[in-house]
């Protein structure tokens, strides 16, 4: 972990977040991990989901054992408060002034049960930044919607395009992203978009509600899709297509001795390189390629796009003489797009992951553990990591007595009741 | 309400999609962005389908024109000292710099990074790369997908147990220009805060990293090296995309608890799942997923994907439609929240292309149309950099601004 000195961009700024699993908390998260100070209400008893859910640690279950938990909310003081107890409510409002930002990713319609919707705690504090992430965002007909990593996945286009091409799409599932890709993007767009209010409020001085719609982060990210069919009359993608018009010259994954290496030469200079080194430098003269392209000097993405059936298998048997270690150096020595598909533990072994010191080591009571570390390196203040996610319940009374000025009696008391 | 990013200008020197859709979004909050470009070195996006009515041209691309609205272009020939000075120049009157080319080209034309910072030390300026400003392999270039393979995301992505498959998206892309937007947005806090520039170094790898926490801590915790999953989650049941009645039709149902599984039960009319030992628990539908896939697979074949949501939905299990690029873009919902946007194109006219990832309540976005390329040479050269017409005509002329 860094010193606790060292400049952080968000000191001073306050954030309350009230969210559960992935898309809240890494969003605060991020907020956080760049200075900001982060009150996490945990549900009482069972805390935050992702609590329950793994990967474990050694693979034994425990609320305070979730690596997904611990990876989630670093540099968060945590406290358990029953907002559905009164006086846990009159807690939660409390912070609500406190705060400059709130997190939430709880349903529409239970933040209205609680009449803690935004114009309700706007009346408590003006300059409060209120930022909602729910599947499908805070109006529009499908609102009170369930949805999960999955359904967003499929409903977003990106399912339809992955695989990009099926065999059978009768019989070839459309998929996902691994790692539940489409929750985690939730929060860094509403990240995105809570750093623009938070700036919008430097400059107005009031704050404002930001509806973040899981959704839409992810249909964001599929603007070639979308494009091609409000664009081009010929623009709707099949699922078992030849090729889709995603496929931009000689892209793809291949094999080779020990696993696969990603291709993608999109550009000339890339293409003459590659085939010099796949069929030798009197390559265009190679009775290989004959046919494929009317004049194989000229670099014809259209052409190779039609005929990447015949190219794949001469590009297969390339690559599979070769570990992607020996792909990999290759494609430097010559500046072509190839490189290795790395599994996680190559990740760890990878020098130059090393020498930027993207792994950062972070001390929780159950062990010293390298999580991933920033996304990015700001040279003056840097991305840090002061403080490894809460216990349960570990900060309630620093909360309630540091930051609210509560007394330890009442603490007590608050305890009895059950809102604490 | 001003918009955040009023008064801010951005001197662009990005392409393809990473740079490009970051300062989309500075761009529609208020910033000045002004890209640099080169007709003899085309954006990539300005030369790839798909094109408006499918007619190939450098504004016709819907790409570009959907990650750069709102935004200026100029063009330049940074390989003349001449136009290499007058991009200096634009950078002085900036207040972030961003840089997107392979490894040394902005120092070759003497616009690196030390050298801007005393050119203006509260400079912003941010160098997004795929492997980093730094380590041994810094100077690899490449894409997308190559990125997603590096940083471990491909292979687990595809069939249970099969071969790292192509997606949708240009996941890596997209995902950095987020990210690279979260870092310029705390470098422009921190500056209004105290005056200070910063130098900002993205790595595309680094940046899909951050977000595989699941596999990277089972990995780190149990030594586990996870593989592709399918639609698998783990310890879920049922979870996955099940066929309906139509061509290519699916529907996706991640059933995360015992409610949601009684819910789903009830709905099918099939409450001998309910009481089925095989289902019984969590751990009981994981074990036997095959077989529960199987049934559900039976009774979602009889509907519409469209019905199966209505049903799934009403019953409280999370659910919904594969849908194609098509039907995303005639989607009620999306439109109901007016997340497609058309701007008045010059070229091209008003096409729909996606909007806004958010809406923020008192500063919503301004949504401009994509520039033409070089459309606003003259009024950066003239009006923002006070050049005379007669020496404008002349670079014009000599090919440096081209």
């Amino acid at each position: 972990m860094r010193k606790m000195n060292e400049k952080v961009a968000l000191s001073g700024l306050k954030v309350l977040e009230y969210a559960d699993s992935i898309s809240g908390p890494y969003c605060a998260r991020l907020l956080g991990d760049l200075g900001a100070e982060v009150i996490k209400i945990d549900r009482p008893g069972s805390g935050d989901s992702a609590r329950q859910r793994g990967p474990f640690l050694g693979d034994v279950p425990g609320l305070e054992r979730s690596g997904l938990f611990m990876a989630l909310n670093t540099n968060k003081l945590g406290g358990t408060i029953n907002i559905r107890n009164p006086e846990g409510l009159v807690i939660f409002k409390k912070l609500v002034e406190w705060a400059d930002v709130l997190i939430q990713n709880r349903s529409i319609r239970a933040m209205e049960e609680l009449n803690l919707d935004y114009d309700r705690l706007k009346a408590l504090n003006p300059r409060l930044i209120m930022t909602s992430i729910t599947p499908f965002g805070q109006t529009g007909p499908y609102k009170d919607r369930i949805g999960t990593d999955l359904v967003i996945c499929q409903m977003s286009g990106m399912g339809h395009m992955t695989p990009d091409r099926v065999a059978n799409p009768q019989e070839n599932p459309p998929l996902r992203l691994g790692g539940n890709q489409s929750d985690f993007l939730a929060g860094t767009t509403a990240t995105v978009a809570t750093m623009f209010a938070v700036l919008a409020r430097e400059v107005n001085g009031s704050g404002q509600h930001v509806d973040v719609s899981e959704l839409e982060a992810l249909a964001s990210f599929m603007r070639i899709e979308m494009c091609a069919y409000t664009h081009d009359p010929y623009g709707f993608y099949q699922r078992y297509a030849k090729r889709n018009p995603t496929g931009y010259g000689a892209v793809g994954y291949t094999p080779c001795k020990d696993g696969f290496v990603a291709l993608g030469c999109r550009e000339e200079y890339q293409w003459r390189a590659f085939m010099e080194e796949v069929l030798g430098p009197e390559w265009t003269k190679d009775k290989r390629i004959e046919g494929i392209f009317p004049d194989p000097e000229k670099w014809d993405m259209y052409a190779l796009l039609a005929h990447w059936d015949t190219v794949r298998p001469i590009v297969e048997k390339w690559s599979m003489q070769y570990t992607r270690g020996e792909i990999y150096r290759i494609a430097r020595m010559r500046n072509i797009p190839l490189a290795p598909c790395n599994s996680i533990p190559d990740l760890f072994a990878s020098e130059h992951l090393a020498a930027r010191e993207y792994f950062v080591e972070v001390d929780h009571p159950v062990g010293r553990l390298p999580y991933p570390g920033a996304p990015f390196k700001l040279s003056v203040t840097p991305w840090t990591i002061r403080r490894p996610a809460p216990r349960l319940g570990e900060h309630t009374e620093e909360i309630l007595c540091g930051i609210l000025g509560y007394s330890s009696e009442e603490v007590a008391r608050l305890k009895e009741s059950g809102a604490i | 309400m001003r918009l955040p990013l009023e008064g801010i200008k951005i001197a662009d020197f990005s392409w393809v999609i990473v740079g490009p859709y970051c300062t989309q979004w500075l761009a529609v909050m208020g910033a000045e962005v002004i890209r640099i470009e080169s007709s003899r070195h085309l954006d990539i996006l300005r030369r790839l389908p798909p094109f408006a009515e499918g007619v190939e041209g450098f504004n016709r691309s819907g790409l570009y024109n959907s990650v750069n609205m709102s935004k200026k272009s100029c063009t330049l020939n940074l390989d003349d000292p001449r136009g290499a000075e007058l991009a200096k120049k634009i950078v002085e009157i900036s207040d972030v710099v961003v840089e997107q080319y392979s490894y040394g080209t902005m120092e070759r034309w003497g616009l690196g990074y030390d050298s801007l910072r005393e050119l203006k030390p509260e400079l912003i300026l941010v160098s997004s790369s795929g492997m980093g400003r730094s380590g041994p392999e810094q100077d690899f270039s490449a894409y997308n997908e190559e990125f997603l393979a590096y940083s471990g995301l491909a292979l687990l992505t595809g069939y249970e147990n099969g071969p790292p498959v192509m997606t949708g998206s240009v996941w890596a892309d997209y995902q950095t220009g987020l990210n690279l937007t979260i870092a310029i947005l705390t470098a422009l806090y921190h500056r209004t805060k105290t005056g200070e520039g910063q130098f900002i170094d993205i790595a595309m790898i680094e940046s899909v990293m951050s977000q595989m926490i699941e596999p990277i801590m089972d990995y780190v915790m149990n030594g586990r090296v996870r593989g592709p999953m399918g639609n698998l989650e783990d310890a879920l049941s049922p979870h996955g995309c099940y066929p309906c009645s139509g061509h290519d039709e699916w529907v996706a149902i991640a059933v995360t608890n015992d409610n949601e599984w009684l819910a789903l039960c009830s709905a099918a009319g099939k409450p001998e799942w309910a009481v089925d030992k095989r289902f019984a628990s969590l751990f009981e539908r994981w074990r036997n997923r095959s077989e529960l896939d199987q049934l559900i697979s039976e009774w979602t074949k009889q509907y519409t994907n469209q019905e199966l949501t209505e049903i799934l939905q009403r019953a409280g299990v999370p659910s919904g439609p594969k849908l194609s690029n098509e039907e995303v873009v005639e989607d009620p919902h999306l439109n109901s929240r007016g997340f497609f946007v058309t701007p008045d194109h010059p070229e091209t006219g008003k096409l729909a292309v996606p909007g806004i990832p958010w809406k923020l309540s008192t500063t919503p976005a301004k949504i401009e149309p994509a520039p033409l390329l070089g459309q606003d040479n003259e009024y950066v050269f003239c009006e923002l950099l006070g050049m005379s017409i007669e020496n404008f005509a002349e670079l014009v002329g000599e090919g440096i601004i081209l």
